[in-house]
């Protein structure tokens, strides 16, 4: 199987259940005008296309500038510089997003002028940037990140006492907003830059920056509604869903192109000016990342037409006509809509991607996948039972959720603290903008006590909270479970200098490759002992034990990460070297030492950083 | 148990746990598994960037007893023998634990290997390099899996380490080509300056899945 195809199936399986099963349901509850079946067809086509593009354009640009500039931020001499850049960085991917433009010019109208639209921009991005540089000084300085979240959160309660409720449900929206489908892989590829830049055991801060980054529009927000003190009053529109027919998906395709490039400019821009006086990348690279860019332009553009012209108005459709099926059926069919509609979400996929690679698969992106459906399954079922129950206060449901999501972070590992409030920006991308937001507002629109206004907003925040804690709880399942199964010490022994190695004898040398395998996060120990010994270029792989499905039904329990340290030693070394690193105790286990010949036919051995035999 | 060799498994992401279950018969234990990088060689493809593709890399010790039975159910359930389904080679250890395989001092002859595994060990972002190269002499189809040396500390702002990223590219190539493939990647890479990277091949014993069309494998 090739790329092209894995990629297609990849794309296929997050896509296709959602267009199954809104076709479903247009089948059998509600009766839907075929012109808007058609729409919506030609609509999950872009999508899928758009989709497909922009995920292969996100691994060849995104990744790779997101790494760079990560570089860039840790190896600089000041701390004010590198904090200045992380701000620079938040500041200028954000103030570029359509979305948040848009949701700008909603408040602007809504408050009658008293806020200006790009004041509003401003001052989000604003927020966006300071928390980046907040959560790079989390990474640099090694703090975890329970710590910043509970700050952060408890800053957002105390501030929400003195905000209105529309400034509320703005704060989320500009939340979700701004963790856009360009913003979060890049702010992603940023935290995976600064972590591999600390190497060793720091998989906990290859995640947890989005999640930093979607606190800041909600702080900024609020603090600025608490300064204004103003109370705005809204009304909602009623809504309507414009007749329009196929062709208005391809009309589409003129100004999101714009907004798409509007969106990658900063950071391309940024990357070509730093490339040009710092990085100086090879011209492989630079082809790669300028292709990448294109193809992320141009699957956004198709992405965003299928989502804004397919999607959009068969979730209003979909909201009014199932009004009818009454609550308990409308609960539950929320509930499917929002397990399946969050695999379609571009960024889903680069985080699962992610979180896989980091943990050398011990968490894979099925798992990752499944828990995210399930929490946001449960966000957009929430959301229609507040709909349905007046009495019923999103405040209600946010308060003691995100409550529940802070102790847990004190209970759980800080990488699954990390990856589940990433989660939370992630999964509120521009699917649950689109579809989700205009399926609730559907539904508001119809049920006879609901208030479009209050109640269809607000969504937003829920998607945002239930995945954290649908990711946490699996993480305190793990913890459960490690705790039971193992009880063995992991503590670090302190190295036992035994002896040196036998002197070189002089003549031609041959090699032999020292395969060293222990627990993960042993490797620089190892090295170092190594090094003592006199043997030096180690290099460090990290991958997951054989146990296979042996482990399969404690997979999360048992931790099957492993360092994987090569040796190249001179052929009369390595026996002695073997038998010292064997007697080690490195993380409760002596490493496993395997020696393997170099092939010494026509003097390949080795050279480069080894001495060299000529 | 005894094992006498490195089995290393080159398949398809997703595939490994599948395979680890069919070979547990076989008694392998104490392996590893790796996320590595294949490459794709295709013309269209390798313009449009779709000439990565995602693998698995497994590293297993293995009994030379087995090794018939396990490359024979290789081809029966996973269709090794056909093009783009993997591959699977064997490289011979000296020692394994605390077991010395080979008496000290007893060199391998590398006369009884027809084939053999190169490893190139080089910066971040040079891998890619180092199969173009290598094909530049009809050696196709390398891996690539990505690692990192060890933390050398720097006096930055912040009190970190940073680790050089490396990637390892490795290709089974036939022995008689090793010496002109090896000259040619000192070469091409300016692998005789200091911190270029290191060159340097395992003998094979044995390959499962290496497509002979167009002289080389994938």
């Amino acid at each position: 199987m090739n790329e092209l195809q894995s990629k297609l199936r990849e794309v296929s399986q997050s896509i296709l259940p959602i267009i199954f099963y809104v076709v479903f349901c247009s089948l059998v509850f509600v009766p839907v005008d075929p012109v808007n079946i058609w729409r919506f067809l030609v609509g999950s086509f872009f999508l899928f296309i758009g989709l497909a593009i922009f995920l292969w354009g996100v691994d060849q640009s995104m990744a790779p500038i997101g790494i760079q500039m990560a570089k860039f931020l840790a190896s600089s001499k000041t701390k004010f510089f590198s904090l200045a850049f992380a701000f620079l960085l938040g500041f200028l991917i954000t103030v570029a997003e359509p979305d948040l433009l848009i949701l700008g010019q909603q408040i602007e109208e809504a408050s009658a002028g008293a806020i200006e639209a790009r004041f509003f921009v401003i001052l989000v991005s604003a927020g966006v940037g300071l928390m980046i540089s907040f959560g790079a000084l989390k990474i640099l300085i090694n703090h975890p990140w329970r710590k910043l979240f509970t700050l952060a959160y408890f800053l957002i309660f105390i501030l929400a006492f003195f905000a209105s409720n529309e400034f509320i449900a703005f704060a989320f929206d500009a939340s979700g907003a701004t963790t856009g489908a360009i913003t979060t892989p890049f702010i992603l590829a940023i935290s995976l830059g600064l972590s591999k830049m600390k190497g060793g055991n720091s998989e906990n801060d290859s995640f947890g920056l989005v999640g930093t980054m979607s606190a800041g529009p909600i702080i900024a927000t609020l603090l600025y509604s608490a300064f204004l003190g103003s109370s705005t009053r809204m009304e909602g529109a009623p809504l309507v869903i414009e007749e329009k027919g196929v062709s208005a998906v391809f009309g589409a395709l003129g100004h999101l192109f714009t907004e798409s490039l509007l969106a990658l400019l900063p950071i391309a821009i940024l990357f070509f000016f730093l490339n040009f006086v710092r990085f100086k990348l090879n011209k492989r690279e630079i082809i790669t990342i300028v292709r990448g860019l294109i193809y992320s332009l141009i699957g956004l553009t198709f992405f965003l037409a299928g989502a804004n012209e397919g999607f959009m108005d068969m979730g209003k459709i979909l909201g009014t006509g199932l009004v009818k099926q009454g609550p308990v059926v409308l609960v539950i069919l929320s509930f499917i809509l929002g397990f399946l509609v969050v695999s379609a979400e571009p960024a889903v996929l680069v985080l699962g991607k992610q979180v896989e690679e980091v943990t050398g698969g011990y968490l894979n992106a099925k798992i990752m996948g499944r828990t995210l459906s399930i929490g946001v399954g449960i966000a957009v079922a929430l959301s229609t039972l507040r709909i349905v129950l007046p009495s019923l206060e999103i405040w209600h449901i946010l308060l003691p959720g995100f409550a529940l999501a802070i102790a847990l972070s004190w209970y759980v590992d800080d990488l699954f603290v990390g990856i589940a409030f990433d989660a939370g920006g992630v999964a509120s991308g521009p699917m649950a903008a689109t579809f989700v937001l205009s399926f609730a507002q559907g539904i508001a629109n119809d049920w006879p006590t609901a208030n479009i206004l209050s109640d269809g907003f607000g969504i937003i925040a829920l998607i945002a909270m239930t995945p954290v804690i649908s990711i946490l709880v699996v993480g305190a399942l793990v913890k459960v479970q490690s705790k039971s199964e193992e009880t063995q010490d992991r503590e670090l022994a302190e190295p036992r200098t035994i002896r040196t190695l036998p002197a070189l004898e002089e003549g031609p040398k041959f090699y032999d490759l020292l395969v060293v395998t222990l627990p993960h996060g042993g490797a620089d120990r190892l090295v170092e002992v190594a090094r003592n010994l006199g043997a030096t270029g180690a290099t460090i792989l990290h991958g997951r034990d054989e146990r296979g499905k042996q482990w399969a039904k404690y997979r999360l329990a048992l931790d099957p990460q492993r360092d994987f340290v090569w040796f190249l030693v001179e052929s009369d070394r390595s026996d002695a070297l073997a038998d010292s690193l064997t007697k080690e105790v490195i993380l409760g286990e002596a490493p496993r030492v395997m020696i393997l010949p170099v092939h010494s036919e026509a003097g390949l051995s080795a050279f480069g950083s080894m001495p060299d035999e000529d | 148990m005894n094992y006498q060799s490195i089995m290393i498994c080159i398949v398809n992401h997703g595939q490994a746990e599948e395979m680890l279950t069919e070979l547990r018969p076989f008694n392998v234990a104490g392996g590893l598994v790796l996320q590595g990088e294949g490459t794709y060689r295709n013309k269209i493809l390798s313009i449009l960037g779709l000439d990565e593709t995602r693998k698995e890399v497994l590293f297993l010790p293995v009994d030379n007893h087995f090794l018939p039975a396990i490359f024979a159910m290789f081809q029966e359930q996973f269709n090794l023998d056909r093009r783009h389904k993997g591959v699977a080679f064997t490289i011979p250890m000296i020692r394994y634990k605390e077991d010395r395989l080979i008496s000290p001092g007893d060199q391998v002859d590398p006369g009884q290997f027809n084939e053999a595994c190169l490893f190139v060990i080089t910066d971040h972002g040079k891998s890619r390099d180092v199969v173009d190269y290598a094909e530049e002499l009809g050696v196709r189809g390398g891996t690539i899996i990505h690692g990192r040396g060890a933390g050398l500390p720097l006096h930055l702002a912040f009190d970190i380490q940073i680790t050089p990223e490396k990637d390892i590219v490795f290709m089974v190539t036939e022995s008689k080509k090793l010496p002109s493939l090896r000259s040619h990647l000192i070469d091409r890479l300016q692998l005789d300056e200091r911190g270029n990277g290191i060159l340097f091949a395992l003998p094979v014993l044995d390959t499962v899945g290496f497509y002979q069309e167009k002289g080389g494998r994938v």
